[in-house]
């Protein structure tokens, strides 16, 4: 898998306890990599870190992105050469409530890293990711490309268009070359949105709110039923950033800028819809859906972005479809709730499903002639 | 060329908070202020107070980087107005410490806009930013529905000050518009690493002004008092244009040469013939950049009334004075 880049690699992951980074370093840890975390404590109780004891596989430290001798510490002490950056206050509704706190987290944070890197000399590759709603949202029906204009129209939007801008002068030879300490790093962001999976509870977000009331026996409201998005499993997303990574490794310098990593465009599926499938696949859940629309102009509606880019230049390609993504996320919150149920939670239990789903992803990746798979 | 109208008579009365009072825009701003029977604040930071003030203004303490400053301002102060130029201006302090560029201007804006959100009643506010958000022209004129492209950390904090003021319009219906100068110059300036400023100086000393490039770049100018003008017609154009998250060049629409400003300081000072020591350029200099002041025109209804000669002319005057007076350059 990833060319082999990863077993015996220092490896940094920001944001390791929230829902991505979590899976991200299961997945690394079983690549072999030896892997740094530093995030602050997972964003909700329950939470996908703590319920897989992915503490076990980290060097799992607590430390504020904004906190940049903090961060520049880590660095130092731990030498990584590949760093993901995925740290961030990741939901528009937060962005609402706290617009100053979105922005510094995501913007302050993402230059804090790069210039932590930038002064680390182990460092070699860093890979930010930011998110499809970076982009500024036209209203169009075609996928966005990477050289499509920036600028979210909100503070967590925004605050992402931000976080690109700052990747980019990061990136740029220009400045590496001329900054007060110069030095060359491989630098890209990674750009994807509406990421499912199990082990996610943020709040306000359609599949933790179907899963909270599909344990309770409650009903679920839908705020915009009709709202189409480009669903994703979140290890489709963490392949791509890992082989954009390996390959960022591997030949520095020809891998950088920005990359899409969206599902294929028949995936896309409104809202009520995919609550609909969900129900489906959890047969004992009472839950009934309600409709009830938002007032409009809140979200973004039907942002896509065009992977073409990773597909034809990474040997990544989006590997299941809507119908094994939801498969694969329902079985692992059913997995969660039964062992709730039980009173007696086993332990390990929530772990081994999250890496088999990721041994069953790389087998279906490899079935499918995915070329980092192989 | 004339100032259409003009902005007097419109602020007796009002409350103004400024932020960069101190600095070369903002000590000119405010003494134009202060001619209009306005209450000018001027953000001082705690460690910079020993630095006099502008007359008529009051000293506020406070820091564009600590929130709890600003909010302190806003629950004591009625404001009306907030013009918001504080930053780190220059773009080579800006390459040698990243980290306080974005921390001044880019997490200093998005402060004042939460500051200023939170006020019992919202004032208007104006971000100052520049034209090299826009990065390198083909040889047009930048138009403010142009994208971005910084590429270095001085652009791109502006760049994402202007992504936060536009995503508090947006999102808060906060009336803030955003001033995207050229190279301002005039009286009062005294920033060396300025073309303007050092031409002068060199030209003053009898010495050969020394070029970082070949002289080519074009650019545009404004002088200090037009960019003053233009930046008090904003609070009033956002009461007949929705301003919210508006982009606005504030320039004059023709460029220069380097070679032609420089020729034109020492063709005045009566050293046509100390031709300028040519050098290598800097790195990510852009070699063209010049703006349309086309919405400015239209929305603000203001124009540049002082030619670049003139401009000159009264630049050279008040170095001149300094001089005489045994100020120190």
């Amino acid at each position: 898998m990833f060319g082999g880049t990863y077993a015996g690699r220092n490896v940094l992951v920001t944001g390791h306890t929230g829902f991505k980074g979590s899976w991200l370093v299961l997945w690394l840890r079983h690549l072999g990599a030896r892997v740094v975390g530093v995030a602050l404590d997972p964003p909700t109780t329950p939470n996908h870190f703590e319920a897989c004891g992915a503490a076990g596989d980290v060097t799992d430290l607590r430390v504020d992105v904004r906190d940049f001798p903090g961060l520049r510490g880590v660095l130092e002490a731990h030498r990584p050469e590949i760093v993901f950056h995925l740290a961030a206050q990741p939901l528009v509704g937060e962005g609402y409530a706290d617009p100053r706190g979105t922005f510094e987290v995501n913007v302050m944070g993402t230059v804090n890293v790069l210039e932590a890197a930038r002064l680390c000399p182990s460092v070699r590759t860093v890979l930010v990711v930011t998110s499809d709603k970076t982009y500024r949202n036209l209203g169009w029906e075609w996928s966005y490309r990477e050289t499509d204009a920036l600028g979210g129209h909100e503070p967590y939007g925004g605050s992402k268009a931000c976080a690109e801008l700052v990747t980019e002068v990061y990136r740029q030879r220009s400045f590496q070359d001329n900054a007060a300490a110069p030095r060359a790093l491989s630098i890209a962001s990674a750009r994807a949105g509406n990421v499912i999976g199990g082990g996610d509870w943020s709040v306000a977000r359609i599949v933790p709110d179907f899963v909270r009331a599909a344990m309770a026996g409650a009903d679920l409201t839908l705020r915009n039923p009709h709202a189409t998005r480009p669903w994703q499993h979140v290890l489709d997303c963490l392949a791509g950033y890992l082989q954009l990574a390996a390959r960022m490794d591997a030949a520095p310098g020809a891998f950088e800028g920005a990359w899409n990593f969206g599902p294929n465009e028949a995936e896309a599926m409104p809202v009520e819809a995919l609550v609909r499938a969900m129900l489906a696949l959890w047969p004992s859940a009472r839950t009934r859906v309600v409709v009830t629309p938002d007032p409009p102009g809140r979200e973004a509606h039907a942002l896509r972005v065009d992977s073409s880019r990773a597909i034809h230049r990474l040997g990544w390609r989006p590997c299941w479809a809507v119908e094994e993504t939801l498969r694969a996320t329902v079985g692992w919150y059913r997995a969660a709730a039964e062992q709730a149920a039980g009173g007696a939670v086993r332990p390990g239990a929530m772990r081994e499903a999250s890496l088999a789903q990721i041994t069953a992803y790389w087998h279906a990746a490899r079935a499918a002639g995915i070329g980092w798979a192989q | 060329m004339k100032a259409h109208g003009s902005s007097a008579g419109k602020w007796a009365g009002r409350t103004v908070l400024v932020t960069g009072s101190a600095g070369f825009l903002g000590s000119q701003l405010v003494r134009a202020l202060g001619e209009h029977s306005v209450r000018v604040l001027g953000l001082t930071r705690a460690g910079a107070a020993a630095r006099v003030p502008e007359p008529g203004v009051e000293s506020v303490v406070g820091d564009v980087r600590a929130i709890d400053s600003l909010v302190q301002i806003f629950n004591h102060h009625k404001i009306d107005v907030v013009f918001h130029l504080a930053a780190l201006a220059s773009p080579n302090r800006s390459r040698e410490d990243p980290l306080l560029a974005f921390d001044v201007n880019a997490r200093g804006t998005w402060n004042l806009l939460e500051a200023a959100r939170g006020a019992a009643t919202v004032p208007r506010m104006v971000l100052a930013s520049t034209d090299s958000v826009y990065g390198e022209s083909d040889g047009a004129p930048f138009t403010e529905a142009m994208p971005v492209r910084a590429s270095y950390p001085y652009e791109a904090s502006k760049a994402c000050a202007e992504i936060a003021a536009q995503c508090f319009a947006a999102t808060f219906g906060m009336k803030v518009a955003i001033a995207r100068f050229c190279n301002i110059y005039g009286p009062g300036d005294l920033t060396g690493s300025r073309l303007v400023v050092s031409t002068v100086e060199a030209a003053l000393s009898g010495r050969r002004q020394v070029l970082n490039g070949d002289g080519r770049a074009m650019r545009n100018y404004l002088y200090v008092d037009d960019a003053v003008e233009a930046l008090m017609r904003v609070p009033d154009a956002m009461g007949r244009h929705d301003l919210a998250g508006t982009v606005v060049n504030i320039c004059e629409d023709t460029p220069y040469s380097v070679l032609d400003v420089v020729g034109r300081v020492f063709g005045q000072v009566g050293q046509p013939d100390l031709a300028p020591i040519l050098g290598a350029g800097l790195p990510g200099e852009i070699s063209i950049k010049f703006a349309s002041a086309a919405r400015a025109r239209e929305l603000l209804d203001w124009q540049p009334s002082v030619s670049l000669d003139e401009g000159l002319r009264r630049t050279i005057a008040w170095h001149r004075e300094r001089r005489a007076a045994g100020v120190p350059a």
